[in-house]
């Protein structure tokens, strides 16, 4: 017998593409035939390997899925990326205690604050705007990051990392007090006032980070926050009608420069280490 | 060609200065393929020195280029990172990861995008460090000395051209500093490696080239041989002590080392790196004495 199987249609027999009759062709020639058969093995390897490494590939990733923290596979179903799921959950201990320490907080808070006494309620406007800060201060850094080295090392935007962070803690902290406030809803939307000051401090001691540590730099916000109704030294009723009114302008206008000074500033960041 | 082709490293009159403290003061050095020691007290600048060649520290002044790039130019800085590879000396990893979970966070910080290639280039460096049967253990129920191999094994992520490492071999047994040895050796054919290491031996059997700092200067520049030649002629061993001398201690066979002065009766001996490294540095610093 002369003829032998071309390439063309042995891909077809490994494929299964072949006729019945065609099959059973090939299949009586193959015995005899030590170059087809070499040529049906090499079409084999080729056609096949390459789909058993995607398989292998799949089945890997599925399995490496299935062993992901808890914590990662809740933001995958929030809708996040594996990628960003892993950038966040890096850190998510911190987060955590955070926020139970933020309910624990608010809680205090708003027992003083549903005696109706303004006095209280002042206490638990200013609790409830710290949040917002000490959720960013604790976003970054070498003391909540223990690689933190390799983080300010690496290619990826610290900003993007810090930013990404950031909004993490800061969501739940912002929808905990959120929610908090509609039990003082009495109050009106001033129960809300502490939101604008709190994200204004926020975003000032994340500026500030471009020349100390954000701890440091959100230490020193919280302080100057708790401090200024104690300096001011002027009635609850004052000091609330203040947060609720002009204090929002002020709010706005320096969470607006410091927003300004990060967006000029921001590359500063991921080398000021000393 | 570009100058970094051969050399890695350019540092010329670096100065950093934190506060009064100055921790280098005027080190100059050029870094080529293959593997280079640091090696100094605790405190005398190596991983300052380290630090600012993985761009994790801004210098106070003088010249420096990684890779021909120049690390205090924002785009330079993120060409250095992308062919770097960095074990920190403290580098702590996250105790609710496994292994694999810690390489991978790295890659993506790496910007290794694609996941499946992404998840088998981490398999293939934590096989490297031979942690490929500890991949899904929790970090906290490791060993000291697996939790420094999967600092190594992030370091090793993309096949960097330049390996910056403090202290890698630190909780390292025996038999795994050889596979670093092993490990470092096959990856410096055509890389550049800088590390920091206070094992003699390890520098004797794997270094190239050894730089020893003190007090931010480079007092000695060369090959661990050179280093072990400084000592020749002035390491002896007695049956007695000689509190005159530099550095001595009784060795295991009951009789007494000296380096520097020496009893009359003393014969001189071969010396070793560790005992150039002690001749040049003037006596025992804490980590050698450790």
């Amino acid at each position: 017998m002369s003829w032998h199987i071309n390439p063309a249609a042995a891909k077809d027999y490994v494929e299964q593409r072949r006729s019945g009759s065609d099959v059973a062709s090939i299949e009586v020639h193959l015995p005899t035939c030590d170059e087809c058969r070499r040529l049906v093995a090499d079409v084999t390897a080729a056609t096949h390997e390459p789909l058993l490494d995607l398989v292998w590939q799949r089945v890997a990733t599925v399995l490496d899925d299935a062993t992901r923290p808890w914590s990662e596979r809740a933001l995958t179903r929030l809708g996040l990326s594996t990628e960003t799921a892993r950038l966040l959950g890096a850190t998510s201990r911190a987060r955590l205690s955070f926020l139970f320490a933020t309910l624990l907080t608010v809680g205090i808070a708003l027992v003083a604050a549903r005696s109706g006494r303004d006095a209280q309620f002042g206490v638990f406007l200013s609790v409830a705007a710290l949040g917002p800060l000490v959720a960013t201060a604790l976003a970054f850094g070498r003391r909540v990051d223990p690689a933190h080295a390799l983080v300010t090392t690496a290619p990826t935007s610290i900003w993007r990392i810090v930013l990404l962070r950031t909004a993490a803690s800061l969501t739940p902290a912002v929808a905990i007090t959120g929610l908090a406030s509609l039990i003082v809803h009495e109050r009106g939307w001033v129960a809300m006032a502490w939101l604008l000051p709190g994200i204004a401090m926020a975003v000032v001691s994340l500026a500030l980070s471009i020349w100390v540590p954000i701890e440091h730099a959100a230490l020193g916000v919280a302080t100057a926050w708790v401090a200024a109704p104690v300096v001011a030294s002027r009635p609850a009723a004052e000091l609330i009608d203040a947060t609720a009114g002009p204090g929002q302008l002020v709010a706005l206008g320096a969470a607006a420069l410091a927003a300004l000074v990060i967006t000029n500033r921001r590359s500063f960041l991921d080398f000021r280490e000393t | 060609m570009d100058t970094f082709d051969q050399t890695y490293v350019h540092v010329h009159q670096l100065i950093k200065s934190y506060g009064r403290h100055t921790a280098l003061d005027g080190v100059s050095l050029e870094l080529g393929p293959g593997i280079t020691d640091l090696l100094g007290r605790n405190g005398a600048g190596k991983t300052t020195l380290l630090r600012i060649l993985a761009t994790g520290l801004a210098r106070s002044s003088g010249e420096v280029r990684v890779l021909g790039e120049d690390p205090e130019d924002a785009a330079g800085r993120l060409a250095i990172r992308r062919q770097l590879g960095y074990v920190p000396q403290e580098s702590a990893l996250y105790e609710s990861f496994t292994p694999f979970d810690f390489v991978d966070y790295v890659a993506i910080l790496k910007e290794h995008t694609d996941r499946a290639a992404r998840h088998a280039e981490v398999r293939r460096v934590l096989d490297a460090v031979d942690l490929g049967d500890v991949t899904r253990k929790k970090v906290r129920k490791l060993s000291g000395g697996m939790k420094r191999r999967v600092s190594l094994a992030q370091a090793l992520l993309g096949d960097p051209r330049l390996l910056v490492l403090d202290e890698p071999t630190v909780g390292l047994d025996p038999e795994q500093r050889l596979r670093f040895r092993q490990l470092i050796s096959r990856h410096a054919d055509r890389r550049c490696v800088v590390l920091s290491t206070h094992m003699t031996e390890d520098v004797e059997a794997l270094c190239d080239r050894v730089i020893v700092i003190d007090e931010g200067v480079v007092r000695f520049d060369g090959t661990p041989v050179e280093l072990t030649e400084t000592a020749r002629g002035n390491v002896w061993i007695a049956d007695r002590p000689e509190p005159s001398a530099l550095v001595s201690w009784r060795t295991g066979e009951g009789r007494h080392r000296h380096i520097g002065s020496a009893p009359a009766d003393a014969e001189l001996v071969t010396p070793t790196l560790q005992d150039g490294y002690l001749l040049l540095s003037g006596g025992l610093s804490e980590e050698v004495a450790a």
